[in-house]
């Protein structure tokens, strides 16, 4: 009997041992990335007017949309209706439907110090995984919603940050969408164009113009740590970079450089602004403190060295330099230091783009391995990306004129402007780093010069 | 004492059983849910409406209506201070740190059911509605092309016995499967689904439709080649999921990454892909897949 059983147990244990060994192996190395179908029902309106919670709805919609890595899942395909943020869905009808999330949410106003306010709250359900999605909040912990205050007047911004929230969660990365994009707003006949600084939040909605036109206005940056801008301004007549502070409204001329000063763009730290000062036909490039306004040459060559933009840990500008005899891109360390080139040897500045063509208005990724820039060949411009360290170029774009790339806060899309063809006017476009989803950015007048700011507060 | 022993085995294997039958479930009952939520006011970032700024001295012809400078000197309106939202209304954090050993749960922990609050009935009988119909036809053009090749098979397995090194038959609908190396820890398995004919079909279904269908790759995060999940999915015979569990990593990383989005989107793909139509009478074959997403299962 208990032979038996041991062969038994045997015999059993073989039987598994085989059973486990014959397991498949499945190895899937890529997929061809497919827009996310999410759903994202009218949020509950409680104790508000049902138009406001209608409007956050859609803007939250059409953020996530315009970024082509979501599809929205009509609402006449919705099977269930009786949502409630407190309570699981039934996820059988919504996997009928194909969402793979479903995001749930209430606006209702409250009351806080004799102040009415608005409050979004919202959820998203994993269709497939049957299981909440949950958020991280700012200190680590594990939150199973996310919910956005404000008052009355502001309800776009709290569409906004929950469009960023769920962007974040589902994408793994930051999301762009509580951003504003400032501009130079053109009007007027060709040769008589008024230009002027003009700002709209990221999905072009609250234009507000901020110059008046009665001077021209020209390459506006924002600055990635406060609501800043620098830009090249013809106010007294000479060319000279100014800085405007949004919240107080006041500009001034930044630094007492004796000749033309252009091309500014912040460092990443906020804390001082790149620029070129052109002396005798030459230009080269500076770096003022903001704080002390003490300016610092950066570099001192014959050839024409202009728009520096900083990499994210401060420690290198991409500036473009027509010292190799054509507009090319170069690599420098900030403190002016010889570096090792990636095409062999040490210099100052490094040369990293060997195509044909010119290459100009380099901005360094805010991810900080790529520099997006203009590229001029054959007639016709690209906005490109390309590795720091000169491999990998890309070109995503191609029109008549594509030109002043800016990246998004998340260094996820490329903002830039467009005319399509001679004599046509310029507007703003955008396009993802892979180079798709290429969409327009609607303004109300003719537009260049995008620059994005960093995410609001 | 020996003979109480197979009434033992049997009495432990039903209590394995009923845990492993019913365990998909525990976790998907409709419940009522605390609130939990992170409050965060928005800050305004006003622009300033009094400037510096020159005006427009000259009539312009198309002027927009906002124009800035305004002749009344307002206030400029501070950025309320951002307040913490009363205690009721803050996060209830129910797992910041994530049991380690509750390897499926930690996304979903303990939330606690109101019991005031009822539960909808309707949300018991969905398992009945989870096979869609749409995808059904791929499925079933697969089906006949796998049972097409169901008397190549057995003929093969018959003179496989005689050959010394099964050797894998590549179908037509060229796959990554056959054409990608092995991942390394798959490498070392001493005969773990062996390279014959069979297996080499089955996994070249399972992988088109999992690539195709279910599967939208990591292509668009940064350096996709980092974002790599290994998974072991237990079928049913009827080719729904018993169990779907992470090898590596073991879990989800807490929060908005990219490996959690990578880990996200493979779980996603290979629930989206249930249920898996592979041929019954090989179910020893095909109930237990080892599943790998990522760029980095493959040699350079």
């Amino acid at each position: 009997m208990f032979r038996k059983l041991i062969c038994a147990a045997i015999v059993g244990l073989l039987g598994t041992w085989s059973a486990a060994m014959a397991q498949l192996e499945v190895v899937v190395d890529r997929a061809d990335l497919k827009p996310v179908p999410v759903a994202i029902p009218n949020f509950e309106a409680i104790g508000v007017d049902p138009e406001v919670a209608q409007t956050i709805s859609d803007v939250i919609r059409n953020d996530l949309e315009s970024t082509g890595l979501f599809t929205i899942t009509p609402e006449d395909a919705y099977i269930q209706k009786d949502l409630n943020i407190e309570v699981a869905p039934r996820f059988a009808d919504w996997k009928i439907i194909q969402t793979d999330a479903l995001v749930v949410g209430t606006v209702e106003q409250i009351e806080r110090d004799g102040n009415q306010l608005v409050r979004g709250s919202v959820r998203i359900w994993d269709v497939y995984g049957e299981e909440l999605m949950r958020f991280e909040d700012s200190n680590g912990r594990q939150v199973s919603g996310r919910r956005f205050t404000t008052t009355p007047e502001d309800i776009r911004r709290i569409a906004h940050k929950i469009a960023d929230a769920i962007y974040s969660r589902l994408t793994g990365e930051d999301g762009y969408f509580d951003t504003r994009i400032v501009y130079i707003a053109e009007t007027g006949p060709k040769n008589a164009r008024v230009k002027r600084l003009a700002i709209m939040d990221a999905d072009g909605a609250n234009v507000k113009y901020l110059t008046s036109g009665a001077f021209t206005v020209l390459t506006p940056r924002f600055s990635p740590t406060a609501q800043q801008i620098t830009y090249m301004s013809y106010e007294g007549g000479i060319p000279r970079v100014y800085l405007y502070d949004l919240r107080r409204a006041r500009q001034e001329v930044l630094g007492n450089f004796r000749n033309m000063t252009f091309a500014p763009r912040f460092s990443r730290d906020g804390n001082s602004v790149l620029l070129t000062q052109a002396t005798n036909g030459n230009s080269d490039l500076y770096l003022m403190d903001l704080q002390t306004r003490q300016s610092r040459r950066l570099t001192d060559h014959p050839a024409i060295d202009t728009s520096p933009s900083m990499s994210p840990d401060g420690r290198q500008i991409v500036f473009n330099s027509d010292r190799g005899g054509s507009p090319q891109l170069y690599i420098m360390n900030t403190n002016g230091t010889p570096r090792t080139c990636p095409s062999g040897g040490r210099d100052v500045a490094c040369r990293i783009t060997f195509g044909s063509g010119r290459y100009s208005t380099p901005v360094w990724s805010p991810r900080g391995d790529l520099i997006a820039f203009t590229k001029q060949s054959r007639g016709r411009f690209h906005i490109g990306v390309i590795g720091i360290d000169g491999r990998g170029e890309r070109l995503l774009t191609e029109s008549y004129l594509d030109e002043g790339p800016d990246w998004s806060p998340n260094g996820r899309v490329i903002t830039f402007f467009r005319e399509p063809s001679p004599g046509s006017s310029p507007t703003l476009w955008s396009v993802d780093l892979t180079g798709r989803n290429l969409r327009p950015l609607l303004t109300q007048t003719d537009s260049s010069d995008p620059a994005w700011s960093p995410l609001l507060d | 004492m020996i003979r109480g022993l197979p009434a033992s085995i049997m009495a432990h294997a039903a209590v394995i059983g009923a845990s492993y039958v019913t365990f998909p479930y525990w976790s998907t009952n409709t419940r009522i849910l605390a609130s939990e939520f992170e409050a965060v006011d928005v800050n305004f970032a006003e622009i300033g409406e009094i400037t510096n700024i020159a005006p427009l001295v000259e009539t312009e012809p198309e002027e927009p209506e906002e124009e800035v400078a305004p002749e009344e000197p307002e206030e400029i309106p501070e950025d309320p201070v951002e307040e913490e939202l009363p205690e009721a209304e803050q996060d209830v954090a129910v797992d910041e740190a994530a049991p380690p050993e509750e390897n499926p749960e930690d996304l979903l922990p303990d939330f606690e059911p109101e019991e005031t609050e009822p539960e909808p009935e309707e949300a018991e009988p969905e398992p009945e509605k989870a096979p869609d119909p749409a995808p059904r036809r791929p499925q079933d053009d697969l089906m006949d092309f796998l049972s097409q090749s169901e008397s190549t098979f057995k003929s093969e397995r018959a003179t496989q016995r005689e050959r010394p090194e099964p050797r894998p038959v590549t179908p037509e609908p060229t796959t990554a499967l056959e054409n990608a190396p092995k991942p390394v820890e798959t490498r070392n398995r001493q005969g773990a689904g062996e390279r014959n004919a069979n297996t080499a079909r089955l996994e070249a279904f399972v992988d088109s439709r999992i690539r195709n269908e279910c599967w939208s790759g990591v292509d668009d995060l940064p350096n996709p080649e980092r974002y790599n999940v290994h998974m072991n999915l237990r079928l049913n015979e009827d080719g729904t999921i018993a169990d779907l569990s992470l090898v590596d990593p073991k879990r989800r990383p807490i929060g908005s990454s990219f490996m959690g989005t990578a880990v996200d989107r493979a779980l996603r793909a290979v629930r989206k892909c249930e249920p898996f139509r592979l041929p019954s009478d090989e179910y020893e074959l095909w109930k237990e897949i080892n599943v790998y997403l990522g760029l980095g299962y493959v040699d350079k």
